[in-house]
């Protein structure tokens, strides 16, 4: 037995089962979430390992979106805490490349539940 | 149907291709930038500068008020000074950082090749060797440990406080500052307000329209009636200087010059205005003239004694007209400590109050216009020698390596003669000798104001100040006013006379030279105008500086640098108004501070109403529009939009389009053209306008306000905020830290001044009395952090002529507090 297909066979059984698919999300969460604060990059694996989980691909596309949209939440949370959300928005064009940036890595990381 | 292995193809491809495009270094850029959570930006908008530090230097509190106004208190004047530098470098660093590389020419390591040219020109000019120098001049004296412990609080806030958005912008953390950035702060002001390539304009013009229409269009003097100095300003005082303690030292000094530059007479110069004969091409002159600041640049400021006012206490007024920028030029600060308390604005890269005010008096500065800058030509030999009288010298010369951020590295030769720096374009060149290439004493003189007592310390400290040749004024609490020009004016002498300095001298035939100054080194007064032979006015009952002829015979060359007229005589105008009414006030000077008449109207409406009857459709409408007008340049004016464009017609129609016509000048950045106080005076009868290429001045006029209503016309405009907008920059050029654009009031020459082409203006209005309470604002906000709420909080009320309180009280939050029990700076 290869270690691959021993994964897929465990994945597959993560997905089959409601509680494990859960505690699998919200550890791909955590880890996402630190790694989107080390590199851009963070965001399209933040948002694979939210999507391995899901039953099938379209609600793996669907938790990568949710995961982009997550990290840009956490973006804005930052600046309403830190009191500059109205200048962030201020910049314009840089802040909707942000959005952009957030939901299209989630986007582009979802896509792997149609591929693992 | 797709098979489910062509559908993970499919999917594995756009996965791959979507991580490898954002691997593409300009992508990657922008994701290191604006990604959400990693991205620098959003690092730089969650900065939350303060707290509680160690310090080498003692204690020190600093407290912000309601408009990120600093006020800090401190146990001693090195505690205050490394608190101070920790404000600035918390929130000025990215400003401060790029004027440095900006004197440096280290521009292009970080903003690529666009800043080449900019960096050629201040490596050959080698303003941090003149920085250098004036560490040299102020070692060992009080302020050399005042500089360092400012250095050291900088370089605290630089490890401690995060980057601005600009670093993250252009990726790069700044070098630590040092004594020596302190100084360049004072060489870049001091260069902007006096550097100045004029006469190879001037070569230039002459060469295209003959010597005499140089000395008619550039004269060496403005005839008006309203210099600084009028005849009963100086009989309303004394020139008689207050004794002091320094007395003895200060009179030595004048003895000193006197043996060198013999008696006033003496002093005079020789020769008629105009360039003395020596060219160089116009590449030269246009290159250069791009690295100085905007013709015409000036400021306000006057004093009135309480004689005239109403709680009989004297009021000091000043508004410097600088570049207008996003951070402003100015900073704000309230510094306290055992020996002193002052508040005012300072140069953000320097820990002194330079304009302001402390317990004692108010002062305030303006530019005289001086002429501190020559221009030297040479015969060489092509073998790297220039002469020099009689001998033959080598030029001093230096490879210097220019870094340039995405570009191969730049090399360039720098060259120096006896006068000083040579700098070159399109194989002309000139040596360069300007008063601020070399150690001064400004900074401390600056300190020195801090702890003055009042009149006769005030004197003490302006002896020291060096450069640039400034307007002072002054009031103290004991009901002294005063005013004194401050700053080295050179002597120069071709063959033992005294010669005036708007030309291009001979270097090699020893024209105009000075004496008593080596550039880069340490200059003596010998040489250079005594400070008791300056213009000035002790205890005058009112007066008013506007960069106008100082006054009309000072006795030896001071320029021809001086601004129009306008406002100095709108001040004048108002002031005798005001006086001659009854007693002024704060009010009084509120109001003529945002006085937006345009004197230039008075010159030029009249002569259009006096053509009406030839005017026909919209050029008639303009001058019907005109003939109502109260000459008054506010938003709603419609009169203000018509003269504006009628003026800009004029201008183009006069000068710039003759000027233009010539091969020579035609692709020039910058045309030399006449400034409006010529245009607006040259008369009819002029030779000028029996050029082939100028209309007569009458059909001028027509033609200009026939164009006048087409652009109007076209524009869709209705009033003068329609097209007087001002849109305050970012030296950066990125639109989103550039400041909001509002429509403003006031003109180029309006004591409300705003010049909207070149983001020129009044970059902080104070009104002081030293008895009472001051106010003040500034064009933006005075943090520079774009994510502060105090980016630009005052530019609304700057805009409507508002002020804020300038009190003396520590109030606000607590921002950060040093303790000097324990730290090591580190």
């Amino acid at each position: 037995m290869s270690v691959l297909a021993g994964l897929q066979r465990e994945l597959e059984r993560v997905r089959s089962e409601r509680r494990a698919r859960w505690i699998a999300t919200a550890i791909a969460l955590g880890i996402g979430i630190l790694a989107t604060f080390v590199d851009p990059l963070g965001i399209v694996l933040g948002a694979m390992l939210v999507a391995l989980p899901a039953i099938d691909p379209y609600r793996g596309l669907l938790r990568g979106v949710g995961f982009g949209a997550l990290v840009v939440g956490l973006l804005a949370l930052q600046l309403v805490v830190a009191g500059a959300l109205a200048p962030a928005i201020g910049l314009g064009l840089p802040f909707y490349l942000a959005i952009g940036i957030g939901i299209g890595f989630g986007l582009l990381g979802g896509l792997v539940r149609g591929i693992i | 149907m797709v098979s489910e292995h062509t559908r993970r193809a499919i999917l594995g491809a756009a996965l791959g291709s979507g991580i490898a495009i954002s691997g593409v270094p300009q992508i990657r850029r922008y994701l290191r930038l604006f990604a959400p959570l990693s991205g620098g930006a959003w690092e730089a908008a969650q900065r939350d500068p303060g707290g509680d530090f160690a310090s080498p230097y003692g204690d020190a509190t600093v407290r912000k008020d309601e408009y990120g106004v600093p006020h800090v208190d401190a146990e001693s004047e090195e505690a205050l000074a490394y608190a101070t530098g920790y404000v600035h470098g918390t929130d000025r660093l990215f400003q401060m950082d790029l004027f440095r590389r900006q004197m440096r020419g280290t521009l292009s390591a970080v903003a690529g090749d666009a800043t080449i040219e900019s960096d050629e020109f201040h490596r050959r000019m080698d303003f941090t060797a003149a920085a250098e120098a004036t560490v040299v001049q102020l070692r060992g004296t009080e302020t050399e440990p005042i500089v360092e412990a400012y250095v050291e609080g900088v370089n605290k806030a630089r490890r401690t406080e995060g980057l601005q958005l600009e670093f993250e912008l252009l990726e790069y953390e700044p070098d630590p500052w040092t004594a020596t950035d302190v100084m360049l702060v004072e060489k870049q002001i001091s260069w902007g307000l006096t550097g100045n390539f004029q006469p190879l304009q001037e070569s230039v013009v002459a060469d295209e329209f003959g010597e005499e229409t140089v000395q008619r269009l550039y004269p060496g003097r403005m005839e008006h009636d309203s210099p600084i100095l009028r005849e009963q300003t100086l009989e309303s005082g004394t020139r008689e200087l207050p004794d002091g303690s320094g007395a003895s030292n200060a009179a030595a000094q004048v003895a000193d010059d006197r043996k060198s530059t013999a008696s006033d007479v003496d002093r005079k110069p020789t020769g008629p205005s105009g360039t003395g004969g020596h060219r160089v091409g116009p590449e030269l002159a246009d290159y250069c003239s791009q690295f100085t600041w905007p013709t015409g640049v000036g400021s306000n400021s006057w004093v009135v004694s309480g004689e005239h006012t109403a709680d009989s206490e004297p009021i000091v007024c000043n508004d410097p007209h600088l570049l207008l920028l996003a951070p402003p030029v100015w900073y704000e600060q309230h510094l306290e400590c055992p020996a002193f308390e002052t508040r005012g604005a300072a140069f953000p890269g320097a820990p002194f109050v330079v304009i302001g005010e402390n317990e004692s008096g108010a002062w305030g500065f303006t530019n005289v216009g001086a002429d501190v800058c020559d221009h030297y030509t040479y015969e060489t030999d092509g073998e790297g020698r220039y002469r020099y009288g009689d001998e033959w010298r080598e030029f001093e010369t230096e490879e210097i390596e220019i870094e340039v951020d995405g570009a191969s590295n730049e090399t360039i030769t720098r060259r120096k003669t006896v006068h000083g720096p040579v700098v070159e374009e399109a194989g002309q060149e000139v040596a360069v000798q300007w008063t601020g290439l070399a150690g001064t004493e400004t900074f401390a003189a600056v300190r020195d104001l801090a702890y003055s007592e009042g009149l006769e310390d005030a004197v003490k400290a302006l002896r020291r100040f060096d450069a640039p040749t400034q307007n002072f004024v002054y009031a103290d609490t004991e009901g002294n006013t005063f005013y004194w020009t401050t700053g080295r004016m050179p002597i120069r002498r071709t063959d033992g006379e005294v010669v005036r300095g708007d030309r291009i001298f001979d270097g090699s035939a020893r024209e105009g030279e000075w004496t008593g100054f080596e550039p880069y080194g340490q200059p003596t007064w010998d040489g250079f105008v005594p400070f008791n032979d300056k213009p000035g006015v002790v205890n005058p009952d009112y007066l008013a500086t506007a960069n106008q002829r100082v006054v009309d015979d000072p006795g030896f060359y001071v320029g021809n640098g001086y601004a129009p007229p306008f406002r100095g005589a709108r001040a004048y105008e108002r002031l005798d108004d005001a006086i001659e009414e009854g007693p002024v006030d704060l009010d009084t000077m509120r109001d003529v501070q945002q006085d937006v008449l345009d004197r230039r109207a008075r010159l030029l409406v009249p002569d259009l109403l006096a053509i009406r009857d030839q005017l026909s459709g919209g050029a008639a409408a303009i001058a019907d529009d005109l003939g109502s007008w109260d000459y008054r340049t506010t938003k709603a004016s419609s009169g203000a939009l018509a003269f504006d464009h009628l003026l800009d017609a004029f201008r183009d129609i006069v000068f710039e389009e003759p000027f233009e016509a010539r091969d020579a000048l035609d692709d020039l950045d910058s045309l030399p053209i006449p400034n409006d106080w010529i245009l607006l005076t040259l008369s009819a009868d002029d030779p000028w306008f029996e050029r082939d290429d100028v209309p007569a001045r009458e059909d001028a006029l027509i033609d200009a306000a026939e164009r006048a209503a087409e652009e109007i016309d076209d524009e869709g405009h209705d009033s003068y905020g329609d097209t007087n907008q001002l849109a305050i920059e970012h030296p950066l050029g990125v639109g989103f830290l550039a400041y909001p654009t509002h429509p403003a009031e006031g003109s180029d020459v309006t004591l409300k001044n705003v010049r909207v082409d070149d983001d020129v203006g009044s970059s902080w209005r104070m009104l002081a009395p030293p008895n009472g309470d001051s106010e003040a604002i500034l064009p933006g906000g005075n943090d520079g952090d774009y994510f502060s709420e105090h980016y630009h909080d005052q530019l609304s009320m700057w805009l409507e002529g508002e002020y804020k309180s300038m009190a003396r009280e520590h109030s606000g939050t607590e921002f950060a507090t040093f303790t000097g029990d324990g730290g090591d700076g580190s």
